[in-house]
């Protein structure tokens, strides 16, 4: 990495540091005058400048999910992944944070697929993935 | 009278109803997932969490609805699962066998007597 580079990561995370503690700050502000669910908003808000933004799930792990769920149930595993995933990240950095979301995906993979085909058959199942894939 | 295997609850499904009515209208995905994975103290994927709700909505014992979306959550919509008086029941029926059990009520005996 070029010394220019390092220099730019180390202004961003000043700054995002920066909104972090502003976050914090004004999330007290909020609970003290009762507005607790507001405060919970700013603090996420904050933690994710810190990190740099928009929280980036691993893609591969999503896709498996995307691969063999309906739109309703990915949409709140994913969600709830995501909505955990900077806590980890914050309590234990990035590498970390990726091992418990693969491992998330890879032992929810089987209960979830074992569920469905007992609910509709193996048949049925290979139906429905294969009427998703073609439509 | 004997019960209906499927209408016994596993380990698993009676901590979710107790997560579920433990935490009332808040129960979605991740505080349902905190809360028995701090009761255990081991790990449990979101997925076995989703697919024994998805059993238990089944039984007749949850009922689940849409929630809003958050920006927390990348746009996504919370799914919320509340208890119902089946579930509650079955919740009952679990601890008086438990207790019943424990307890070595007389009348508890394995059909055709204890070898």
């Amino acid at each position: 990495m070029t010394k220019k580079r390092i220099k730019v990561r180390q202004k961003k995370r000043k700054a995002n540091k920066k909104t972090l503690r502003d976050a914090l700050s004004l999330s007290t502000t909020a609970r003290e005058h009762g507005y607790g669910v507001f405060a919970q908003d700013v603090v996420s808000y904050g933690m994710r400048a810190f990190h740099g933004g928009e929280v980036e799930l691993p893609k591969a792990g999503e896709f498996l999910l995307y691969l063999f769920l309906s739109t309703l149930e990915r949409d709140a595993i994913v969600g709830d992944l995501e909505e955990q995933f900077p806590k980890v990240q914050r309590k234990f950095g990035e590498r970390a944070a990726r091992v418990w979301f693969y491992n998330h995906i890879w032992f929810s993979l089987w209960p979830l697929l074992s569920q469905r085909i007992v609910k509709s058959g193996l048949l049925g199942w290979v139906f429905d993935l294969l009427r998703r894939f073609v439509s | 009278m004997g019960k209906k295997k499927s209408e016994l609850l596993s380990e698993i499904e009676e901590l979710l109803l107790m997560a579920i009515l433990r935490l009332g209208g808040e129960s979605y995905g991740v505080p349902i997932h905190e809360a028995l994975e701090h009761a255990t103290g081991s790990f449990i994927s979101i997925g076995a969490i989703y697919a024994n709700l998805e059993r238990l909505k089944d039984k007749g014992f949850v009922t689940s609805r849409t929630g809003e979306a958050t920006q927390e959550r990348g746009g996504r919509a919370k799914k919320y699962f509340k208890i119902e008086g089946a579930g509650v029941k079955a919740l009952d029926e679990a601890e008086r066998i438990r207790r019943g059990l424990r307890d070595g009520r007389k009348n508890w005996e394995p059909a055709g007597g204890i070898a």
